[in-house]
């Protein structure tokens, strides 16, 4: 049984295409900028996540990445947001803060993706969690544990990777149901960053090439959760990979996702 | 004279005594003539003594004559009010003003329980026990033992009996809650009767009571098949499991052939799609079927019999919601499925989404149609509808669909259509999420997005509140003993008037065993309803059924209404105990004028019983005193005094 998938694998590799998501709408992956944040600092790693994910998953996604402002209506177009951020975040203006706030509580979900000095992390985590004071009123942010469900919306992760492998865990803050925001602290958009002759802009450390696949599928299962939501913790998900395969799926403290 | 009586029964003790006496004094009275050596006149001396001592008995028990009398007395003036002019020749036996009859004759039966109130739940889940509450008032002498007996009227074949309770109530006057267990077997609306039986002796008072019960499912459940992940999967899964009384199974595939890595199972958390299962097994326990851009035609692991299976579900009555995209309709390769067939709408050759392969697709505004503005489903509560983009050619409606929104070019975007015993709705886009995270501060997109998102869900699942012809009471509920007005309009039609309708009901009573019939053909106004009157009749449930024919499709609709008891005011209640009290048929005390009129005469009979001691008569007190005096006299004669 548990080479069910590598055979279901070669059937699909065998068989022909089909159009699944090559038209229709399809998914424009996003970069907010907000004041006191660098410009564009991880400017290839979008386009090459969007890459990745087409690559790997059935989703419809559309190659050019772009870039929105805080200010204004354009972010209401694009439900997920990433935010690369090097240094510890200033309060926006009440007004940004209110755009973000709705578009937060009409189903958006941003990813605030640190870049800067690790040592600055408590900052960061700090100024975070008074942007979500401010956003959701109520709502913390919180670590989330091995038993997150963005450890197995499409590729099964134990922890988080990205550009550097220091911080262990994701932070998160969820309103009802939903991961709201998302808090990565290994610079995840840096090791999906390509420049435009192919080469990488950074190199990965300390696991090589290897971390680097686990950061593009953490950036993948990033996208299918806010695609998909809670959709692989309905029980046949969960009895399947338990029965099946034996994995141990840990609750998430608290009951979140 | 009508009998005599006697002022001290002589079956009484003291009777008794009074006639031992005397028969003690004649036996004395026989030994003393022997003893005196009177045995020749022995006879007539006893004789005599008998009389005497017999008078002189009947004497002390006093003895009564009765007589009725009886006379035609004029009315008194005064006792009834003078507005009212007597009608000559009008006589009834027996009548007297209230005043005059009020007798202690027969005291009334103090024993009565009734029913204060019957409870049904709000909402009862379908196969789910659940129960009635019944409150009792009782006002009992002594303790007693009611039945209370439930029945279901909802049925066409009368009413059927659910449950039967007995209550066993105390003496005095008390409150006391029944609750009636039942288990409902059918989805929407049951309606049902309880019924007091009273043993005799025990007067039943409002015995009888009607209630509706709204029956649904635990849960609804919906399966949701999605070709890939995307924002208008993403909010309708949302939408979806924001419902509590839905229970949605999904099965997303995340990765299809060309982009599938194969990798240990340890590292991915994919699991195969269960066709077999989902599709051969388990299809039939869902209620309804959403496939939302999915390649339904060309997926590798569907097999014919799988897309057999979805067109015998909705035809069996399973509702089928395909939403479009890149992969669906006949991009999906479902033109000449068996999918296709239950379709609403002819599914063009070519394989199109509009404005795919030109960069954006295109951004338009759905225009709502004529049969869109009619039709509850499209009922969103928006002023303009908001912009959608890109959708998918759906080609040409079939016969009885609707297409209630269109694209550019008149394009069909929503269209809606039966299928054997179930429902289909095609929505031709990927877009429709955009109405539920809006651009700007306006959150009236998000409500539409929600209203049509349950509209959707209702009408396929067969809601009554979306049949297209809809049954309710014109005014108010059902009274016992009074016609039921009946407003039969319908629904999601522009041009409903002059539209003949047929309609038939079926009486389930609660006091009768059998059903009850009615039937008629009505014509719709102006505003697409007609009016039909059902007969009065007694409490219970009527069974509405009204069909037609609107554009060349049959329509039709069914309702329960209840037509409750008719139940008495405190006042009307303590009137009916006084006439119960009467022995005889009574003017009621605040009679309508009419009535009054009817039975007003101009004198009445008056009856009594005269009572009249025997003495009173001469002729007796003569002889009695003749054999005293005669007895006394005999003594004498023969020395004994």
């Amino acid at each position: 049984m548990r080479c069910l998938p590598i055979v279901i694998c070669l059937l699909l590799a065998t068989l022909p295409s089909v159009a699944s998501g090559d038209s229709g709408l399809r998914l424009k992956l996003a970069q907010v900028r907000m004041a006191g944040t660098p410009l564009d600092p991880r400017p290839g790693a979008l386009a090459e996540l969007a890459r990745e994910i087409a690559l790997r998953t059935s989703i419809a996604v559309d190659p050019v990445r772009t870039l929105v402002a805080l200010e204004g209506d354009a972010i209401h177009r694009h439900p997920l947001l990433f935010l690369p951020v090097e240094e510890p975040l200033e309060v926006p203006a009440p007004e940004a803060l209110a755009v973000l706030g709705a578009w937060i509580h009409r189903g958006g979900t941003l990813v605030i993706d640190f870049a800067g000095d690790p040592g600055q992390v408590e900052e960061l985590l700090a100024s975070v969690s008074s942007l979500v004071a401010a956003v959701l009123p109520g709502t913390r942010l919180e670590r989330l544990g091995a038993g997150s469900i963005l450890y197995r919306t499409f590729y099964r992760l134990r922890s988080p990777s990205g550009r550097i492998q220091l911080f262990p865990e994701l932070y998160g803050a969820t309103l009802g149901d939903r991961l709201a925001v998302v808090v990565s602290l290994n610079d995840l958009l840096g090791a999906l960053d390509r420049r435009r002759d192919g080469e990488w802009r950074f190199r990965v450390v300390p696991g090589g090439e290897r971390q680097r696949e686990r950061a593009i599928r953490l950036g993948v299962n990033l996208v299918c959760y806010v695609l998909c939501l809670d959709y692989k913790n309905e029980k046949v998900h969960l009895e399947y990979l338990r029965s099946r395969r034996n994995w141990r799926l840990e609750p998430e403290p608290g009951g979140g996702p | 004279m009508t009998g005599v009586a006697f002022a001290l029964p002589p079956s009484s003790p003291a009777g008794l005594a009074v006639i031992g006496a005397g028969v003690f004094l004649l036996v004395l009275s026989a030994v003393r003539f022997y003893r005196l050596g009177l045995r020749g006149r022995l006879a007539p001396l006893l004789g005599v003594r008998l009389l005497a001592t017999g008078a002189l008995v009947l004497l002390i028990l006093g003895p009564e004559t009765r007589s009725e009398r009886r006379v035609d007395a004029p009315l008194a003036a005064g006792n009834v009010t003078p507005r009212i002019p007597p009608v000559e020749g009008r006589r009834l036996d027996g009548y007297l003003p209230p005043a005059t009859r009020w007798s202690p004759v027969a005291p009334p039966s103090a024993d009565r329980v009734r029913i204060r109130s019957a409870a049904p739940p709000l909402l009862a889940l379908f196969k789910n026990r659940d129960r009635v509450r019944v409150e009792l008032f009782a006002d009992l002498q002594g303790p007693r033992r009611v039945e209370l007996v439930l029945y279901d009227l909802s049925g066409t074949g009368g009413r059927k009996e659910l449950r039967r309770r007995a209550a066993s109530l105390e003496a005095g006057r008390a409150d006391l809650a029944v609750e009636l267990p039942f288990v409902p077997d059918r989805l929407g609306e049951m309606l049902l009767g309880v019924r007091l039986v009273c043993p005799s002796g025990v007067e039943c008072e409002d015995d009888g009571a009607v209630v509706q019960v709204q029956v649904v499912r635990e849960s609804l459940r919906i399966l949701h098949v999605a070709g890939h992940p995307s924002w208008d999967l993403r909010f309708l899964r949302e939408h979806l499991k924001g419902r509590p009384s839905y229970e949605v199974v999904s099965f997303y595939v995340l990765a299809n052939q060309e982009n599938f890595q194969p990798l240990p199972p340890d590292e991915v958390a994919l699991i195969p799609f269960p066709t077999d299962e989902l599709f051969l097994e388990e299809l039939p326990g869902f209620d309804l079927l959403v496939i939302q851009d999915f390649p339904l035609g060309s997926y590798f692991l569907l097999r014919k019999e799988h897309l057999e299976s979805i067109a015998s579900f909705v035809r069996d009555g399973g509702g089928l919601l395909m939403l479009g995209g890149g992969a669906a309709f006949s991009r999906g390769g479902v033109r000449g499925t068996p999918v296709a067939e239950i379709l609403p709408v002819d599914l063009p050759p070519p394989p199109t989404y509009r404005a795919d392969g030109d960069g954006e697709p295109d951004e338009f505004r759905p225009v709502l149609t004529a049969q869109g503005v009619a039709h509850p489903l499209m009922r969103l509560g928006l002023p303009e509808l908001p912009t959608l983009t890109g959708w998918n050619e759906l080609g040409t409606p079939r016969a009885g669909a609707r297409t209630l929104l269109t694209a550019p070019g008149n394009a069909p975007l929503l269209v809606v259509g039966d299928a054997g015993a179930g429902r289909v709705a095609v929505l031709g886009t990927d877009s429709l999420w955009s109405w539920a995270f809006p651009e700007g501060s306006g959150t009236a997109s998000i409500r539409g997005y929600e209203a049509l998102m349950d509209h959707l869900v209702q009408w396929l699942t067969r809601d009554p509140a979306f049949d297209a012809l809809r049954i309710r009471p014109a005014e108010e509920p059902g009274r016992a003993g009074e016609a039921l007005p009946v407003r039969l309009c319908i629904q999601g039609a522009a041009e409903a008037a002059g539209l003949p309708l047929h309609w038939g009901g079926r009486w389930s009573g609660l006091e009768a065993a059998s059903p009850g019939d009615a039937a008629g053909e009505a014509r719709t106004g102006d505003d697409g309803c007609a009016t039909v009157s059902l007969p009065a009749v007694g409490a219970g449930a009527w069974q509405v059924t009204a069909t037609g024919v609107l554009d060349g499709r049959a329509v039709g609709g069914e309702a329960l209404l209840p037509v409750h008891p008719d139940r008495r005011t405190e006042a009307a209640r303590r009137g009916a105990r006084v006439r119960a009290a009467l022995p005889q048929p009574f003017m009621p005390l605040l009679p309508p004028p009419p009535v009054i009129r009817r039975v007003l005469p101009d004198t009445v009979p008056l009856t009594w019983t005269v009572s009249e001691p025997l003495w009173h008569n001469p002729v007796v007190l003569l002889l009695v005193v003749f054999l005293l005096a005669l007895d006394w006299t005999l003594r004498r004669r023969f020395g004994m005094l």
